[in-house]
């Protein structure tokens, strides 16, 4: 299975994890079987509106089951939910520290996983 | 990362006012960067005595451009366009109207011939500075330009990574005035967010309406009442409503020309104000530290 | 005559001064229409000055997306092409979020399941009604929108008829240089720009002025408000574009009171009757001499 993580830099897995959702500078996809992953450049930081929406698309598109950053917006939440992706906040570090605080289970819950949106929200 | 938002609904209140003593007083004790959300009107710079650092163009626009090599003549584009966007002269020659043109594409997907293409302008520029209050993140959007929310975002996203990367735990951010897509983009991530007002009618009718934007997004809100005295019964009312709507009222500050005359040195009116308007804003300052780290 | 009354920075007293030259005009001018149509839909003032009685209200809608979830596959095509973020496709299901839409069409008619549909969705509401003599429109933007110009554009193609040759029409923009101000100077004959002799005042008057330079040439004239010792800041800026000043508010206590009150100016101060009434014969007069160089 496979977790995104938000970062505001590519050094791999020694980057800086960003706590922004929506506008960050990289999104990390680390598969957590084998232990490859890929760093991309983040589509959503320049839309003019909805960047989280496009931000929680694009993980979704990803085949992403849970994404690491910081607070979500009410719309980026929805999108997340409705496809049961879970969601966590990281308290700084690296891709790599939170990786295994992800591992650990250390890493405080935004979303659980495969839980179908709350109502309520937008 | 605290962000506390300064908006009024109605322009005029006070809001660069307050905002610039906030950052005044706010910086002796907490390392700040400072943003001016009004990308329309940004005034701030001009009671911080900025030194510009780093100027950055701005590019979100973008409109849709015919190719008239390609094109058929169709009028599909006129067609599908809601914007009135979609010129035809006498020649049956389209022209995109770029004053018009909202750059949603729709034109561009409805091509039959693909002669529609997307064009990026740049419609503003946001800088980076150092005044002694903290960095200051501004911009500048070009007259007549649209997107203005965009460039709000942009500059705030620039202001908290600054932050961050600077171990900088405060974000005081200047908003604009209104209730639309610049005071949307200038709520999204904040904590607080102060409304300043005035006790006119005009004033309370804003305030209720930006306090509903603010609540759109579930941020809190606090009162401040300046030009208090001015009309003694609708500062009563809107201590009513503030009291019946349970938003605390930071701070009320008097009609006084010399809160005028201070401000038209150029800096922070905390600068040159003694008692007791000094500590009137003081006090505001206070009650809003208090409510971000309680 | 269209007379568009702008800014650039909030709270220079655009509503005070359009709103008493509409009042005056329609006073003293009986056999001509004369409208005050206050175009600031995010947070429209007007009226509180004036206390119209409607008789007729329009709804603004435009018509946006719905989605048939049964119909719907998935495919994610309306996604790709939505220019405002405002579609998601997540668990088999298409997500619509309203406050980014646009209404411009295109995931409705690119669907290639025809699973989205269209339906008209408020974004705005329009009034109309007298004040007296006075005809009087306005627009507000429903909250949780974030686009002015559709409601702006809607108001004017309702009331104001561009040509009804002896109509005064009285534009009261929103403040700012952005769209909406566009929208609402767009058609007019002249533009008045309210401005206040301080550093805020003047930086936003420059914006103002160049907006009008760039996108309009209108024929255009200046009132200082809240005027005084410091008014040489705006002359001379005045002066270096040749835009005459012409009229000036002084700075007094007694006037932002009775504003602060909802009552007009020349209400509480009649001898200001004249001054307004001289300012709308310089704008007449200024209109056709830029219409004799042309």
């Amino acid at each position: 299975m496979k977790i995104a993580i938000s970062l505001d830099e590519n050094k791999g897995l020694d980057s800086q994890a960003s706590n922004i959702f929506g506008r960050c500078n990289y999104y990390l996809v680390f598969n957590v079987e084998d232990e490859t992953f890929t760093i991309e450049e983040n589509p959503a930081k320049s839309a003019s509106g909805g960047a989280g929406i496009q931000a929680a698309q694009w993980i979704i598109n990803q085949e992403a089951e849970a994404v690491v950053s910081g607070n979500l917006g009410p719309k980026a939440y929805d999108v997340l939910a409705a496809g049961k992706i879970a969601a966590y906040r990281h308290n700084g570090g690296t891709a790599q520290e939170i990786i295994k605080a992800y591992k650990e289970e250390k890493l405080e819950c935004l979303l659980e996983p495969n839980v179908d949106a709350h109502s309520g929200l937008n | 990362m605290k962000e506390v938002l300064i908006i009024s609904g109605k322009g005029g209140t006070g809001k660069t006012t307050v905002s610039a003593a906030l950052a005044d007083l706010a910086s002796k004790s907490h390392a700040l960067v400072l943003v001016d959300a009004d990308v329309d009107a940004a005034n701030l710079e001009l009671l911080l005595e900025p030194t510009h650092e780093e100027t950055f163009p701005f590019r979100s626009a973008h409109v849709a451009v015919i190719d008239q090599d390609l094109c058929i003549q169709c009028g599909i584009c006129e067609e599908v366009c809601r914007f009135d966007a979609v010129r035809r002269d006498e020649n049956d020659t389209f022209r995109i109207d770029p004053s018009y043109c909202e750059g949603c594409l729709a034109c561009l997907h409805a091509c039959p011939s693909d002669a529609i293409q997307k064009m990026q302008h740049q419609n503003g520029e946001w800088y980076r500075s150092k005044t002694t209050y903290g960095t200051l993140f501004h911009a500048n959007l070009y007259p007549g330009e649209e997107n203005s929310g965009k460039l709000v975002s942009q500059i705030k996203t620039d202001a908290r990574e600054f932050a961050e990367a600077k171990d900088v735990h405060f974000l005081l951010i200047d908003g604009p005035p209104g209730i639309g897509c610049p005071v949307t983009a200038a709520c999204t991530g904040a904590d607080l967010a102060v409304i300043v007002t005035e006790p006119t009618m005009t004033g309370f009718h804003d305030m209720r309406r930006v306090k509903a934007v603010a609540e759109h997004f579930r941020i809190p809100t606090q009162l401040v009442i300046n030009k208090c005295d001015l009309n003694l019964s609708v500062q009563q009312e809107m201590l009513k409503y503030a009291a019946e709507e349970k938003m605390h009222v930071a701070g009320m500050i008097p009609y006084d020309e010399a809160i005028m005359h201070a401000q038209a040195e150029g800096k922070p009116v905390t600068q040159s104000l003694r008692e007791p308007y000094f500590d009137l804003f003081q006090d505001l300052w206070l009650a809003i530290e208090k409510a971000i780290y309680e | 005559m269209v007379i568009t009354i702008a800014s650039g920075k909030g709270g220079t007293g655009k509503t005070t001064v359009a709103s008493n030259l509409a009042y005056v005009l329609a006073q003293t001018q009986k056999d001509a229409e004369t409208w005050l149509i206050d175009c600031d839909v995010e947070a429209p003032n007007a009226a509180l000055f004036l206390d119209p009685v409607y008789d007729s209200e329009q709804k603004v809608e435009r018509l946006l997306p719905v989605i048939d979830q049964e119909a719907c596959t998935a495919c994610g095509v309306c996604v790709e092409i939505c220019t405002y973020n405002a579609l998601a496709v997540a668990g088999g299901k298409t997500l619509f979020f309203k406050e980014l839409c646009h209404a411009c069409g295109s995931c409705a008619r690119n669907c290639p399941e025809g699973a989205i549909s269209e339906r008209p969705e408020e974004i705005g509401k329009l009034q109309k009604g007298m004040s007296g003599d006075l005809h009087f429109a306005h627009g507000a933007l429903t909250i949780g929108f974030s686009s002015p110009p559709p409601v702006i554009r809607d108001l004017k193609k309702w009331v104001l008829d561009p040509s009804a040759e002896t109509t005064t029409y009285f534009l009261d923009a929103s403040p700012g240089t952005s769209c909406p101000v566009v929208e609402t100077m767009r058609g007019s004959d002249f533009a008045l720009l309210v401005t206040e002799p301080t550093p805020f005042g003047l930086h936003d008057l420059k914006l103002v002025a160049e907006l009008n330079e760039k996108e309009f040439q209108l024929p255009s004239g200046i009132v200082i408000n809240k005027s005084g010792r410091n008014d040489a800041i705006i002359e001379s800026f005045a002066a270096q574009k040749g835009i005459p000043i012409l009229m000036r508010i002084p700075l007094s206590r007694e006037i932002a009171e009775s504003y602060s009150a909802g009552k007009l100016l020349v209400e509480t101060q009649p001898q200001y009757t004249q001054k307004f009434t001289n300012v709308i014969a310089q704008i007449r007069s200024l209109i056709q001499t830029k219409g004799a160089i042309q």
